[in-house]
């Protein structure tokens, strides 16, 4: 059996070996050729490939970790700091008329300090916030270790003393917090706050008049007073100016509805568009300062029996925090999802077609041109004969208006400047100005009437800021009293590095103030103590600086003023002189 | 067979496309007839053989010299084949009880009568299984219990498909020879 299966297989093997050969494709070849070109190996150019995708993915990867970094930032910024998101821009919903205010100092004032205006005041433009890059750039807290002792005692009474006699007193205003209000300071800050936007401690609507305080620090002098640095985490500033803002009624602090800001415009020296509000934050060990529950003693008492918490000045411990508001503006007028057609030039066009000898125009009942003059401008414009001319004047707008600065008559339906004027296309076609036959002839020249227009709306932009950068200020929404800045980052420090001094023999450096205060540009940056040396912090190489020393010797107040050029060197040998205020101020009144 | 030359054989193990084509074609021939037992058609034969000849390319630098390339090759054909087939194939467990002691004897007249490519398409008319079993033993020259360890089946079902693929073969072939008598008569 096994033999005849054998040769069953023996006949089918050789029939096999015996059997056609198939012919060789090409497509075959071609594509084992394809496979072949694909297949992993090294090639001429796989090093290179591998390059540009390491690369590419590097970049990836670099794009990935910085959104994700920014992304946490906010969501940390916005959700530790209770404080600065109420900063936050909050929708308008009145605009704000201007009252007369008298400042209410002596307090004994009774009469009716606030009135009512009878017109109110329309303002088509206003300013809006954006949030800030350079809200990301906050660096972590650094001050667990140059925190100044919050009860020092007896120490340190004559330095406070001699900063508390430089300081300008802060400006009281009695206001009646049931109406809107405009303060105006007296270094050129104007507040303006709205009706019932006062609220005691446990959100209660305050009714009794309310006692404004106003601090204005615009110079060095005062901020010095005051202990105030610029700095935001390790990150030195450039100030606009600080301000400090608190009401009182019945001596206990109140608070502002985050729903109805309070509107600060800040004088300004030179405009700088990256000026920025930055709101006073407090180390979180000293949170028990950051609102006060109780209206200030003005003067420090030197008993050291009765020293308490509130002799200590919280100002110096500040870090300042970017709100999220920058200067711009928004122009509200600006439709520019809107179709407009100039009536002027569309009328013209058809009749053109229509009739080759006339010429028919429409002009606006509300140009304060001459018939006259018109048909000579258009003569002169479109070299037409003078009596070939026909006007034809569209009264279809009221409540006309007219847009600060510009020649452009602002109407609810369009624009008016001159003898010309733009309109909504659908009006057009309900006034029967224009038929629809116009649209579908003259669709190019309603594009090019749009481009124009937005155009327009660009410069009339520009026009607006160049506006506001006359208004001399830096205005912002607040919704938290307190302290706030204006301030921008610093960003062209090339090179920094750690810039220290060591004090004389015979300073007590636990009660000193030491700063260096910049010349070219208002930065003031805190020194503290460590291993023995005044650190403060890194700053940028060969700016020059002067350094502002108070420090107490005997009981008595000693000042080093000493202009310096920022070297890696540590500064040595200063020398102390007693001053009183009125020359320390006027010395720092130079800078 | 023509051996393949030394510098073919060079030649791809630095990747020359050139020498590549060539020994692709030189193998094209022989590789392709034995492909198309394990296939049902020229194109999936030819992709059988393309994903063997990509092994071929691809170890080319661990054959050893000393053997002969093209059993080498032939090995890599038939064992990429199987793994084809062995993706595809579902065997049925077979009972050895199941085997019939029948045997096959040629009829003599079919020496004459059939030709090589009909033996060829009868083959490739067989189930899938087995032609697969039948190939394995019949050309390739493996054992029932290799064939069990290559498929994963126990010998009996390899026998048994061995068995089934000697009855249709003849079944078929009985049935060509009586067509081609009775064509002949009429």
């Amino acid at each position: 059996m096994s033999a005849e299966n054998n040769s069953f297989d023996e006949f089918y093997r050789q029939n096999y070996e015996a059997a056609e050969t198939p012919l060789l494709s090409v497509q075959h070849w071609n594509d084992m050729a394809k496979i072949l070109g694909r297949r992993p190996g090294p090639k001429k150019s796989f090093h290179k490939r591998t390059i540009r995708r390491v690369i590419s993915y590097l970049g990836l990867l670099a794009i990935i970790t910085t959104v994700t970094y920014f992304s946490v930032n906010t969501k940390r910024v916005t959700k530790v700091s209770n404080s600065t998101a109420q900063y936050l821009p909050q929708r308008r919903t009145k605009q704000l008329q201007k009252v007369q205010v008298l400042p209410a100092f002596p307090l004994t004032v009774s009469a009716p300090l606030l009135v009512r205006p009878k017109k109110k005041l329309r303002v088509s433009h206003s300013i809006i916030r954006v949030v800030s890059d350079t809200i990301f750039q906050q660096r972590p807290e650094t001050y667990s270790k140059i925190i100044p002792a919050p009860n020092p005692g007896a120490g340190g009474i004559a330095v406070r003393n001699f900063l508390q006699e430089i300081k300008a007193p802060a400006q009281i205003f009695k206001i009646n917090p049931l109406h809107d209000t405009m303060l105006f300071g007296s270094q050129g800050t104007v507040i303006k706050i709205q009706a019932r936007s006062f609220v005691d401690s446990l959100n209660r609507l305050v009714q009794t008049p309310v006692i404004f305080e106003l601090t204005e620090c615009y110079n060095y002098a005062d901020m010095l007073a005051h202990d105030l640095a610029t700095t935001s985490g390790d990150a030195p500033l450039v100030s606009g100016g600080m301000l400090c803002l608190q009401a009182f009624s019945a001596d206990y602090a109140l608070k502002i509805l985050p729903s109805k800001p309070v509107q600060v415009a800040m004088p300004r020296e030179n405009y700088d568009s990256e000026m920025q509000l930055f709101v006073a934050k407090l180390p979180t060990n000293l949170s028990a300062y950051p609102v006060l529950k109780v209206k200030p003693k003005a003067v420090y008492v030197e008993d050291s029996k009765k020293s308490d918490s509130s002799i200590f000045n919280p100002n110096a411990a500040i870090n300042w925090q970017p709100a999220g508001q920058l200067q711009a503006y928004q122009n509200k007028t600006a439709f520019v999802s809107r179709r407009y057609i100039k009536l002027f030039e569309v009328r013209q066009q058809v009749k053109t077609m229509e009739q080759q000898d006339n010429r028919h125009f429409i002009v606006s009942l509300n140009t304060s041109i001459p018939d006259e003059k018109v048909k000579l401008l258009l003569s002169n414009r479109y070299a037409i004969d003078l009596h070939k001319i026909s006007l034809q004047k569209v009264a279809a707008f009221d409540d006309k208006k007219r847009a600060k600065n510009t020649g452009v008559i602002l109407t609810k339906t369009g624009f008016v400047a001159g003898d010309s004027m733009m309109m909504l296309f659908e009006l057009a076609l309900k006034e029967k100005i224009v038929f629809e036959k116009d649209s579908l002839a003259f669709m190019k020249l309603i594009e090019q009437d749009r481009v124009n227009y937005l155009e327009r709306i660009r410069k009339d932009s520009i026009a607006f800021v160049r506006q506001q950068e006359f208004d001399n200020a830096y205005r912002f929404d607040i919704t938290g009293l307190g302290w706030i800045n204006c301030d921008k980052f610093r960003r062209n420090d090339l090179e920094r590095f750690e810039f220290s001094l060591s004090l004389p023999p015979g300073i007590d450096r636990r009660y000193g103030n030491f700063k260096i205060v910049f010349k070219n540009q208002r930065t003031i940056l805190p020194g503290y103590e460590m291993n023995g040396r005044i650190s403060f912090g890194k700053v940028p190489l060969n700016e020059p600086v002067q350094l502002v020393c108070i420090a107490e010797n005997n009981g008595r107040a000693i000042v080093c003023l000493k202009n310096l050029i920022v070297t890696p060197a540590e500064v040595e040998k200063l020398s102390f002189e007693f001053m009183t205020p009125e020359q320390f101020k006027a010395r720092l009144a130079k800078l | 067979m023509k051996p393949v030359s030394a510098d073919i054989i060079s030649g791809c193990l630095s990747n020359n496309l050139n020498q590549q084509r060539q020994l692709y074609e030189h193998c094209y021939p022989e590789m392709v007839k034995l492909c198309l037992l394990y296939s049902r058609d020229p194109d999936e034969a030819a992709a059988l053989y393309n994903a063997a000849m990509l092994k071929v390319f691809s170890g080319i630098s661990g054959f050893n010299s000393k053997g002969e390339l093209m059993g080498w090759i032939r090995r890599i054909v038939v064992n990429t084949c199987i793994d084809d087939c062995r993706k595809r194939a579902k065997f049925i467990v077979r009972p050895i009880d199941d085997i019939s002691g029948d045997t096959f004897q040629i009829n003599p007249e079919a020496y004459d009568r059939i030709n090589a490519n009909e033996i060829v398409h009868f083959i490739k008319e067989l189930p899938l299984n087995t032609a697969l079993v039948f190939n394995l033993f019949v050309l390739e020259g493996y054992k029932h219990e290799e064939i069990a360890m290559l498929l994963g089946i126990s010998a009996g079902t390899s026998k048994w498909h061995l068995n089934e693929a000697r009855r249709l073969l003849k079944m078929k072939l009985d049935h060509s020879l009586k067509q081609k008598t009775y064509a002949h008569v009429s």
